[in-house]
This record gives structure tokens, sequence and C-alpha cells, in this order.
């Protein structure tokens, strides 16, 4: 079997759902879900947490702001990292305007959660609430990949340095890559000559390990 | 029918060297944005060249590389021939130096026989500008023997000229195409030599005179560039260039024939009788504001020092002459030339130094400021439009044959130009591609990326004189006579010896002097 990147927190949800998506006044919805594709989201994700959001509201609220920040938070949902700080501001702003369930719906866990979860990822962008207590260690993400099956590097990826909170270099033959990563998604580019400051604080408890075998960098959450 | 040219080349157009989009900035109203609204100014010019080398022009000739070490390479034929395919995007000279060109308001010569896209392309430029395309048509400056400084710049109004009591109270009626962002001079060579002083003052000076009135060619807004065509690049043509215009001239492209395997697009325009320019997409075209922003932006693009030590040690190679004087500064082949004396056969006296080895002596000349204040530009434009952070070596070696062609020029006695390379004599992009590529096989091989004494004891006097106490500066002064001593003792001098050399007396004298001030004080 060849293993390609992911999410863990995507294994187990369903995404079909066949119902088209509704009209908002002022929003191109169908734009919003090609710039997912293009900002390295998954477009039938955002696609299918949108629909819920919107689907849990009931009927569309009268300003349009509340439709974009679920979309926000649909497009981080569906792994565009790049939205991750305005996501978390749009998930709040969401809470405030008492649409909780929508949120939650985005996302995809029970209304229960979504107040531990806003508040969780403040501290850890790895944190999902149906994980807390696990107590052993456990895979977050496989990232990366080899260049012929459709990942980034063409040698194996080596030594791995922290260098901020969910941001990681990795030695890949002569290359120096970068790696960002939270719960949903991940960005990998080549390094900039000045990779910026070290903050040698990190990411605590997650750690990111080369496996021999593969070209895919794994994500792990370790032991508590 | 016109529908087929509005297409133009989806984003990104450079490599993924991304995977998984942007790692932050991005916020909510991002994702209702269209791809259009958001396309950065490198994008807008790397979009720009592919439509027009796709749509425009078809030109499948993709000469220059940017990865010569990865790429595989295929001989052909009995002589020497290779083909090489890239990994990385490589891109066809004769459109992205003018387009180069248009981004950073140089002046770009494109030469070769008739037919082969150099007016349409440089037309072409001028539509990017933002005039139309009956514009810049009617304000291409078309050369011929004939030309008159007042065909180029603008006649004397006739009634002032009867009763004008002096040249200030004449009016002249300037050409309208003097102030036009993109200037096109068609086959400068075929311009009388009087009329192209008026070009060169036009073109270095950035004004016209007429009558004893001035009038300022720079646009009002927006960046100036200037696009010349020839037939000829050896001092054919009805009239000889003048030196000087051919000086001012930055980058010279050789316009590539018709591919034969594109006949189906040739057809095509011939059946629906359509001219490229006339369907340039709007969204292609670069306002004043952009073009102004485009030019910012390149020259912000940083040089990293390992990069400008490997410049200085390849353009340090071409100045110095071992005969060309008796005192150590006079020995260049400037010193030569303006003497009147044969470079030639000055290099050949040299027996001191191994000619191969010397690539000093491959050239006639060395270069000036502006060449090497072109290059540097020219390489932070590639640099630029590849998407890169800062200028790689790679975008140097790209722009050297383009920049210094005609301007490094080539010993005609010179043992690479026998035997089995006869043919970089006639191949001047080949040929200074070959020299910068020894040139940096030199640096390494002389162990040059780990040490440069010359290049610390520069920084040292950097940090600045202020504080020093005499015991310091002793010290200084002897390291710099120590490393003067340890080239002395080689007993052979070339080309990067002389810029070392000079720098170090230079040293040696600010430091003595401040040492005497420090004594005196």
């Amino acid at each position: 079997m060849i293993r390609r990147p992911g999410h863990s927190v995507n294994a187990s949800t369903r995404l079909a759902d066949p119902t088209p998506m509704p009209v908002v006044v002022g929003l191109d919805l169908e734009l919003a879900a090609a710039n997912v594709a293009r900002f390295g989201g998954d477009e039938q994700r955002f696609d299918s947490s949108l629909r819920a959001g919107l689907r849990a509201l009931g009927s569309l609220p009268s300003e349009a702001q509340a439709v974009q920040d679920l979309a926000a938070v649909a497009a981080w949902r569906s792994g565009v990292i790049g939205l991750r700080t305005d996501a978390l501001r749009a998930l709040s702003s969401c809470l405030d305007a008492g649409l909780s369930g929508a949120a939650a719906a985005t996302l995809g866990m029970p209304s229960t959660d979504i107040a531990g979860f806003a508040e969780g990822q403040r501290t850890d962008r790895f944190f999902w609430p149906a994980w807390r207590g696990l107590g052993r260690a456990y895979l977050l993400a496989r990232i990366g990949g080899f260049a012929g099956l459709g990942g980034p590097w063409s040698a194996h990826p080596g030594d791995v340095l922290p260098v901020g909170e969910g941001r990681w270099l990795v030695e890949v033959g002569e290359e120096l890559w970068e790696v960002t990563a939270d719960l949903f998604g991940h960005s990998v580019s080549l390094a900039a000559d000045d990779p910026g400051p070290d903050d040698a604080a990190g990411t605590p408890g997650v750690r990111v390990v080369s496996v021999p075998t593969s070209y895919l960098l794994e994500v792990v959450r370790e032991a508590a | 029918m016109s529908d087929r040219w509005q297409k133009t080349s989806a984003s990104p157009t450079v490599p993924h060297v991304q995977h998984g989009g942007p790692r932050d900035g991005l916020t909510a109203a991002d994702l209702f944005r269209s791809p259009d609204e958001t396309v950065e100014l490198d994008e807008k010019l790397r979009r720009t060249y592919f439509w027009l080398v796709n749509k425009a022009v078809i030109s499948p000739f993709y000469d220059v590389e940017f990865d010569a070490a990865k790429a595989n390479r295929f001989p052909l034929g009995d002589a020497g021939a290779e083909i090489t395919l890239p990994t990385q995007p490589a891109y066809s000279s004769n459109v992205l130096l003018p387009l180069l060109t248009f981004a950073v308001g140089g002046k770009c010569l494109m030469i070769g026989g008739p037919g082969r896209g150099k007016t349409t392309l440089a037309v072409l430029m001028g539509v990017l500008s933002g005039a139309t395309p009956e514009d810049v048509r009617r304000h291409l400056q078309q050369g011929q023997p004939q030309l008159t400084v007042s065909d180029l710049v603008g006649l004397p109004l006739p009634r002032d000229l009867v009763s004008a009591g002096s040249l200030a109270e004449i009016t002249i009626a300037w050409k309208s195409w003097l102030t036009e962002k993109v200037k096109i001079v068609d086959e400068y060579n075929r311009i009388p030599t009087k009329t192209q002083s008026a070009l060169l003052t036009m073109v270095a000076e950035g004004y016209v005179e007429s009558h004893d009135q001035l009038r300022r060619t720079a646009p009002e807004e927006g960046v100036e560039s200037w696009f010349f065509t020839a037939n000829d690049d050896s001092g054919g043509g009805t009239f000889q260039v003048i030196q000087a215009l051919k000086d001012r001239l930055d980058v010279t492209v050789q316009a590539f024939g018709f591919n034969g395997r594109f006949f189906d697009e040739l057809v095509t325009r011939v059946e629906a009788g359509e001219r490229p320019e006339e369907h340039v997409p709007s969204s292609l075209v670069f306002s004043p504001d952009e073009q102004s922003t485009m030019l910012a932006a390149i020259r912000a693009v940083p040089l990293p020092a390992d990069v400008r030590r490997k410049l200085e040690y390849f353009t340090g190679q071409f100045e110095f002459v071992q005969h060309g004087g008796r005192r150590f500064e006079y020995r260049t082949k400037d010193v030569v030339a303006t003497a009147g004396g044969d470079v030639s056969a000055v290099i050949d006296a040299n027996s001191g130094a191994d000619l191969v080895v010397d690539l000093g002596a491959q050239t006639l000349n060395g270069l000036s400021v502006r060449a090497l204040q072109t290059l540097i530009l020219y390489a932070k434009a590639s640099a630029w439009f590849r998407g890169a952070s800062s200028v790689g070596l790679d975008d140097v070696r790209a722009m050297v044959p383009f920049v210094l062609r005609g301007k490094l020029l080539p010993n005609p006695q010179h043992p690479r130009f026998e035997a089995g390379d006869k043919e970089l004599a006639h191949d001047p992009a080949s040929w200074l591609v070959d020299l910068f590529d020894t040139a940096m096989k030199q640096f390494v091989a002389l162990g040059l990326e780990a040490a440069d004494p010359v290049g610390d004891l520069l920084a040292e006097l950097g940090g600045g004189l202020d504080g020093l106490d005499r015991l310091t500066v002793s010290q200084r002064l002897t390291r710099i006579e120590s490393e003067v001593g340890r080239i002395s003792k080689v007993g052979k001098i070339y080309g990067r010896d002389y810029d070392d050399l000079v720098a170090l007396k230079y040293l040696h004298q600010r430091y003595s002097n401040y040492l005497h001030w420090l004594e005196g004080a």
C-alpha cells in the first residue's frame, strides 16, 4: 500500500453531500472553493464542511459576514493552514454571535465541544477534543512524500529541527525545507535563506519523525 | 476568432516548490478574491512572457537555462553539438530579454536577419506599456540613410524661423514619440552618423536639443525602455554604429528563425489576417504605476555576498595585461588601447602566464562600470522574474551572454578560438558563458569559496577607523603587506591578482594615512 500525506483528524470523516451549495448574496462560494484548492486545501472537504455549517444554521443569516466567517473556518478545516490565524478569529466571532452549532458542524464535532476546541487551539495547534486524555502516543499527520508520487521530495528526508511553534526545518538531500503544520493542514516549501528566529519552545509534546522506509514525515503526539 | 489570443497562462507559472499553499497570512476575504485580482507583478510578468512566447511570436527556443549541472545532455552529430533537457524552466532569450528590458527600463538591441519577429516583439513591448498598436507603429522610428535629426526630434515652426529675434523665440514642434514609455528604433545601423549622435544624446542623457532648446525624453510617468533592431552586429549596415551609442545598449539578443514544426499557427494567422499586437490581453498591460512598482521591486532583490564575490572574481579577470605599462597600476588593456597599441600583441608577449589559464587573455578589453551595473540589474530582474527571493549565480550566468555581448570583446588570436573551438569566434553568447563557467571552476579550484583574505581585510576597514589604536592599525598593515608578499612570491600574475593588489594598496594607504594622523595627533 502506498501511504499518502494526510491528517489523522480526517480519517473517519465522510464527504459525500450531493445537495447544491446555497446561494449567498454577495459571496461567490464556488470561487471560494476554487481558492481553497489554490491555497492547498481540499475543495471537496471545504464544500462538505461549509454545507454542514450552513445546514446547521437553518436559515441563512442576513449578513454575509457570518457566512464568510464560516467559510474561513471550513477552509481551515479543509487544510488551508495559511488561514489558521484568521479562522481562529472567525471561529471566535461565530461563538460570540451565537453560531456555535454551525461552527461545530463546520468543523465536524458535537456542539458541546466547540468552546473547548476554540480554547484548546489557542495553546495547542494540534488539539482535537476527541483525542483528549488518550494517554498514548498517536499519529497526527503524514507530510511530504516522494516527488514521483506527487510529493515535494526526490531524496529521503533527513534530520528534522524544530524552529518554532508548528514549524520544522528538514534536510532533504542538499536542500533545506520548511514544514509548517497544524491539526488540519500543512505547508512544505524550500526554506528561506533566513528561516526566521528560532523558537526554542517549538511545539510541546509533538515530534516530527523521519521514517527510514518512507519519504513521508510523521507528525506524532508523544505519550503524555 | 480573437478569443484564442485572450487565453493567458494559469497561475502559478513557476514550479511548485510549495506544497500545501501559503503557510500564513491568508484571510477570509482572500477566499472570495479572484486569482486575477491578487496576481503579483512578477506573476503577471511571467504570464506575459508565456503569452508572448506561446501566442504572439511562436518562439520554441529555450536557450536560457538555469540548472546546467542537472540537465540531461544528448550528443548530436559529429561536431561536438549537444542538446540539453533541463529539469528547471528554461526561457527563450529573444523574448525574455526584451521583456526584462521593459521591466527594468533598459535598452535592448535585437539582431538577426529579416522576418524574425524583432520589430513585432518591440511593438508588443509598446502595447504592454499601455499604448495602442496604432500609436506604437506611428511612433516607431524607421532607420534609413536619409533620416535627419529633424526627422527624429521635430522641426522648428517655419513662422518662428522668419519672425523670431533669437533662438529662444523659436518654437520646436517636438515629435510625440520622444516621450513615449517604449521607444523603438528599427534598423538603427541604417541611420546616418550625425543623426546617431542626436540619438545618443537621447539614450545617454535623456534629452534632445534643437535650435538651442531642450526637451526631456523621459515619460511623465512609468518607466522608459528602448528597443533597437539591426540585421548586423559586426559593424555592417548602411552606416557603422558609433561606439558610444553601442555602449549604451544594455543587452543584445539574437532573434531566432521560425521553427517549421509550428506552421499550423502561421497558416491560421494568414487565414485570419491577424497581428499579435492587436490582440494583447488587457490583463497583461502594465499601468505606469505597475511599471514603477515593478522596477522598484527588481532593484530591491538582494545580491547575496557569495554571489557577489564570484561576480567580483569573474569581472576582475579582464582589465589587467602584464605588459600594458611600466607602473603596476598602468598595466591594463585600456592603457594599451588608448595609446593606439595592439592589445592582442601585448597579451601574446606575456610569456610568464599560461594563456589557457589566464581568462583575461581571451579578451581585448575590460568591463565598464556601466556594463557591470547593467549585469547586476538584469541578474536581479532574472531572479525576480523567476520568483526567487535573491539573486542566484544562475541568474548572473544567464544574463552574462546578453549583457556582455559587444562589451567584452574576444581576442581572436587566443588559442581558445582555434582548433576544436572555432565556432566560439562567431558565437559570442556561447563564448561568454564558457568564460563565466571556466571562471567559476577556477574559483572553486583555487579554494576561494573558503578563504578570502582580501575580502576580510576590506570588511575590517568597512567597520570604520574610528577608535582604532596604533597597535591595531600596525597589525593590519602587517597583514596587508604579508598578503601582498604572498602574491608576489607566486611569480605569475593574473587579472584576479591585479584587482586584489590594487585593493591591498588602497587598504595600505587608508591605514597608513590614519596611522600618520594618529602619530601627528
